[in-house]
């Protein structure tokens, strides 16, 4: 052991180059994916934290559709459920007898509003829906009426523990409902109500529960809630603790039907389609990062032996036996695998933190995470992994040393026939990289959400490209090789040195050279797929701009004008065709406008269409918005249900499915529907005459800034007046899905330097295998720049020949990923190719090979001539 | 008394397939006894170092008995072979082959740390052995910083440091100048007189072969005994003359 570790020690350091970038290359493929699962652990925690920080939530609340017999039994059978409890919430008066209480001192207390909440008892501390500061929890079986108390209320109210406090349900006021666009009073006010005694046995954190209104709450168990109000209608319902193995697809799936729920946001934050779809292409870029990189470090190490074939037989002719100098190679291999763990995880948590620190998180850009805290559970067994798979390609040089013919090997001959050894040993490794790899990947992190048709068609057609460029290279490596040889016939009249060396070169190593082409090709294909899938997401985004913002102006901050104000406002020169308030808006049971029909008659469907102008006025009709008809599956002739609550539930009919009309960019909503602006004053009371937030249609090919300046004259005084063009939203748009994807381009950087690193270890491998061949060239006249000629020739047709093959992938996988994205997340997205990245592809994947050329030049043209013609 | 440190015994080593096979030693005999300087001569691709591949265990006969150490070879399977080489043998290479990562002290401390030992600990007998070939002031040289003479005589070292008593030699001289070529190889003959160490060397220089006790000739795979040279009879001119009648 203390020679092989010596030894293997001496090896290290002597030869820091290719000890460095083998340590870099597994480090660089760690780091990526532990950055890719710190970052989107974070993201999800940060945001949980964040939603609870607000307030608490039940991580899901259900309520039983009517008719339903024990929904508490059915609810505790359902799989996927851990604990319910029964709740309600009312506002109470309240009055206290503490010391510092008016009753203290005789005096009829001043009720107060509070707000009550009532749950099961036994159940509630077990959900963690309050933190007690001090006292105890209500005994579920104590005959006593007690309660716990927030503590604003506690402070402002002098009460504490053991003292008693009174509730009452408060005179509620008669009920107001709109009907034909007032406000009417419905009933007649409560009597007074009656004290109900409760006993405080605990005080509140002003945290979870007991931060609601401010801490003037109170909780009490769920009978006694129901004792104070009893006779009043109370909706049933409960708040449900999600089983934490249990995925949300599940839970809704077993919900079902007999139930509506509401998932907390801490609980479906990331789980929406657009945010599922985003980072699972994050971690599928992760698992891609970590099969490259293993890929071009397995290749690394399996390499090694090549240039050490002379000291695998002098050692063995001076006694050494197999074992030890196997054992050389497996400690030079842990030592580099260990190192390169270690460094990965090391910068793996250190980027992802940085990340994080700029607002760039794995559901995009913007957010913030306010703490770092690192997921071991899914880092390590990561980490080790790739350590792991490091580790294995230390074993084909152990098998290649232990059957290396000495003889040969003291000649400074090759290794002889590879043979079968050879073949399993790629077989095995396509076999490890493409099924083991992803298999024990996906075994730590699974694909989040359901397996759609589509996410699983771009899954195995990820896998296809992985068997293509990692398979068959692998499997058979010379077709690649053939290819580069050809390649380089050409640059013999031009270049005979450097051609004919280039060429025997690469027929010499074909395994090295297949492996650098596919990791360049791999790339590139990334590069390709995923701005071929960027470009889809941007025309998705201009198709609409077109037909939404483009040629429109918003104003926001107006001071509650009128049309004609505005209009005056503006001025015969605007060029502004038509107005669109964004003020009358309801959501029921998605945003609904209410416009004024004769301004949309201006332009758009309803100025092509008369019948649809009198159907949208008088004919109770709504216009969809494009992505609101999808996302509803509604066509035209469909009807829409509102609630109106004073004239019941209202039918429109789908009259026209478009994006000209209706757009507003606060909130950015893009499912959403038209109504006139009459019914919007009708059913729900809201006013529709003026407006503060509008839309402005400007003639074709006005640019709006006549309208810009008048609006500026005329309302300039208020700094809340905003102005945005639809050029400006579009830009707004696009950039932000360039800035969503600038995690995507960080771990593509970070694959493309670890390609770059295949390539650069391979040729320095190479060029040591080779040195005295190229110092007896030097002796033979051969200059610098000739030697450097050979290298980059090489290299230049390594990343031609990855870059094409990884343009091909690349353009053929782009239509999955654009059909897979479209089948999660819904989006009608248009099909586009990479557009200049496929030319930015080429040339960067040419000049990263070159790049790479440089250090084995380097270190070519530092061989000693000398010593390579006089030794053997 | 002498004994037998080596024993070949109509050894036999056909390179090639069935159908293109080439013989390169045909039944080679004859015995080394311990403390002997053997030179065994031969043209370029007469078989000399496949003999010595074979002596060391490295190689296996195609027929044929080897006895090293009076421990017959042929029943060994291949890790017996290497640690019988590493009890029984010092190889001193014709290109050296010096580790390049170790410096000159380590690369002669390898024999000792292969079989277990800490270098470190024997640095005063490794040290010995640098003074003894003049190499003082090479102990921490890497060996490129060595010249020819130098890392041959680091090689004669190396296969000392280990303690074997039997030195095979490949060429020693053959890519060294007369004046390093000559110091190598009395440093041989010193070993083998003073330590007692048996000295098997293949060369094709006349010169080297003045300094064995024994010269064997191999032409064409074979060694004819009656051309052998022993003692006093050798000298190079004898050696020459021998050359000329095998036609070599």
């Amino acid at each position: 052991m203390g020679f092989a570790s010596g030894l293997a020690a001496k090896n290290l350091i002597q030869r820091p180059g290719r000890t460095i970038f083998s340590i870099l290359g597994i480090t660089v493929g760690i780091a990526t994916v532990v950055l890719v699962f710190a970052m989107d652990h974070n993201t999800m925690v940060g945001r949980q934290r964040k939603a609870k920080d607000v307030e608490w939530q039940a991580d899901v609340e259900v309520r039983p559709k009517s008719g339903m017999k024990s929904a508490r039994r059915e609810l505790t059978k359902l799989k996927g459920i851990e604990r319910v409890s029964a709740h309600f919430q009312q506002d109470v008066l309240f009055h206290g007898s503490g010391p510092g209480s008016d009753r203290s001192e005789g005096r009829l207390p001043e009720r107060e509003t509070i707000r009550l909440f009532a749950m099961e008892a036994e159940i509630a501390a077990a959900l963690g829906v309050y933190q007690l500061r001090e006292g105890r929890d209500i005994a579920p079986d104590s005959s006593q009426r007690e309660c716990l108390l927030g503590a604003k209320l506690a402070e402002d109210s002098g009460v504490g523990v053991g003292d008693q406090i009174f509730l009452s349900r408060p005179r509620r006021a008669a009920k107001e409902i709109c009907v034909e666009g007032e406000f009417k009073k419905l009933g007649i006010p409560s009597p007074e109500p009656i004290d109900y005694p409760l006993t405080v046995v605990g005080l509140l954190e002003a945290e979870k529960i007991g931060r609601r209104s401010g801490g003037k709450m109170v909780v009490v168990d769920y009978d006694r809630g129901r004792e104070l109000f009893e006779g009043v209608k109370i909706v049933e319902s409960y708040w449900v603790k999600k089983n934490p193995d249990s995925s949300i697809e599940n839970l809704q799936a077993n919900l079902g039907e007999q139930f509506s729920f509401d998932f907390s946001t801490g609980v479906v934050v990331g789980q929406s389609a657009d945010e599922r779809a985003f980072r699972n292409g994050v971690r599928l870029a992760g698992l891609f990062a970590m099969v490259l990189g293993l890929y071009v470090i397995f290749h690394t190490l399996s390499m090694s032996l090549v240039e050490r074939v002379r000291e695998v037989g002098m050692l063995n002719a001076l006694g050494a036996t197999r074992k030890q100098i196997a054992l050389i190679f497996f400690i030079e291999a842990l030592f580099i695998s260990l190192a390169g763990g270690f460094f990965g995880v090391l910068f793996g948590l250190l980027g992802a933190d940085r990340l994080l620190n700029w607002g760039i998180t794995t559901i995009g850009v913007g957010y913030s995470i306010p703490r770092f805290t690192v997921p071991w559970a899914t880092v390590l067994p990561l980490a080790g992994i790739g350590v792991a798979i490091a580790l294995i390609g230390s074993v084909y040089p152990m098998v290649r040393a232990r059957s290396t013919n000495t003889v040969a090997a003291l000649r400074g001959e090759d290794l002889g026939p590879q043979g079968g050894v050879t073949r399993g040993f790629q077989l095995f490794t396509a076999i490890l990289l493409l099924l083991v790899l992803p298999g024990m990947f996906f075994s730590i992190a699974p694909v989040i959400g359901e397996m759609s048709e589509g996410f699983l068609g771009a899954l195995l057609a990820g896998v296809g490209v992985l068997v293509v460029l990692i398979g068959l290279p692998l499997i058979v490596p010379s077709i690649l090789t053939a290819i580069c040889s050809k390649l380089t016939q050409p640059f013999d009249e031009w270049w005979p040195l450097a051609g004919q060396l280039s060429a025997r070169s690469i027929r010499h190593s074909p395994t090295r050279i297949s492996a650098s082409i596919a990791a360049i090709a791999l790339v590139t294909a990334a590069f390709v797929s995923l701005n071929g899938m960027t470009n889809s997401l941007r025309a998705e985004v201009e198709e609409w701009a077109n037909r939404a913002v483009i040629g429109k102006l918003w104003v926001r901050g107006l001071p509650d004008v009128t049309y004609d104000e505005l209009r005056e406002a503006l001025g015969p020169e605007s060029g502004v065709v038509a107005i669109e308030a964004g003020d009358a808006r309801v959501y029921n049971p998605f945003l609904i406008l209410g416009m004024q029909p004769e301004e949309l008659a201006k332009f758009g469907p309803c100025a092509k269409d008369a019948e649809l102008l009198k159907a949208l006025s008088t004919g109770q009709g709504i216009i969809l918005s494009e992505r609101v008809a999808e996302h509803y599956a509604k066509k035209v002739g469909d009807a829409v249900h509102l609630n109106t609550g004073g004239h019941g539930i209202q039918s429109f009919a789908v009259i026209a499915i478009s994006d000209e009309y209706g757009y507003f960019y606060s909130p950015d909503e893009r499912l959403y529907g038209i109504v006139a602006s009459s019914y919007m004053q009708r059913y729900f009371c809201l006013d529709t005459d003026t407006t503060s937030f509008a839309s402005l249609k400007l003639e074709e090919g006005n640019d709006g800034s006549v309208a810009i300046a008048a609006l500026k004259v005329a309302y300039g005084d208020s700094k809340k007046l905003n102005i945005r063009t639809g050029q400006g939203i579009l830009d707004w748009h696009v950039d932000d899905i360039t800035k969503d994807f600038r995690l995507f381009d960080i771990i593509l950087g970070l694959t493309a330097l670890l390609a770059a690193l295949g390539v650069l270890n391979g040729q320095l491998l190479s060029a040591l295998e080779r040195w005295k061949e190229i110092g007896v060239l030097r002796a033979l006249g051969v200059t610098r720049g000739q030697v450097a000629g050979m290298v980059m020739l090489e290299s230049a047709v390594i990343g031609l020949t990855g870059a094409v093959l990884g343009l091909a992938v690349g353009m053929a996988l782009t239509p999955v990923i654009v059909e897979a994205l479209q089948a999660i997340s819904s989006l009608p997205l248009p099909h586009r190719s990479a557009g200049a990245w496929l030319g930015w592809s080429l040339i960067g994947a040419v000049s990263l090979t070159l790049i790479s050329g440089l250090y084995p030049v380097w270190r070519m043209n530092r061989f000693d001539a000398v010593r390579a013609v006089r030794t053997g | 008394m002498t004994s037998k440190q080596l024993s070949v015994t109509d050894v036999y080593k056909i390179f090639g397939s069935s159908g293109s096979e080439t013989p390169v030693l045909r039944g080679v005999t004859f015995d080394v006894e311990v403390g002997e300087f053997v030179c065994v001569m031969g043209p370029s691709g007469s078989g000399k170092t496949t003999l010595l591949h074979l002596i060391s265990g490295l190689d296996t006969p195609s027929s044929g008995q080897i006895s090293l150490g009076g421990r017959s070879l042929a029943t060994m399977n291949s890790n017996e072979r290497t640690l019988l080489r590493r009890a029984e043998v010092g190889y001193v290479f014709q290109f050296f082959n010096l580790l390049p990562n170790l410096n000159a002290i380590e690369n002669v401390g390898l024999p000792l740390a292969i079989a277990g030992q800490r270098p470190k600990n024997h640095r005063k007998e490794l040290e010995a052995h640098f003074e003894r070939f003049g190499l003082e002031r090479c102990l921490e040289s890497m060996p490129h910083q060595l010249s020819g003479g130098e890392m041959q005589r680091v090689s004669i070292a190396r296969a000392l440091a280990g303690g074997q008593p039997l030195l095979l030699c490949d060429e020693p001289t053959g890519n060294l100048s007369q004046i390093h070529g000559v110091a190598v190889m009395e440093s041989l003959r010193k070993v083998c007189d003073e330590d007692d160490r048996t000295v098997f060397l293949v060369t094709h220089n006349p010169r080297d072969a003045t300094y064995a006790d024994r010269v064997l000739f191999l032409v064409d795979g074979e060694i004819d005994p009656a051309h052998a040279l022993h003692g006093p009879n050798i000298s190079a001119d004898a050696i020459h003359e021998v050359l000329a009648e095998l036609h070599i």
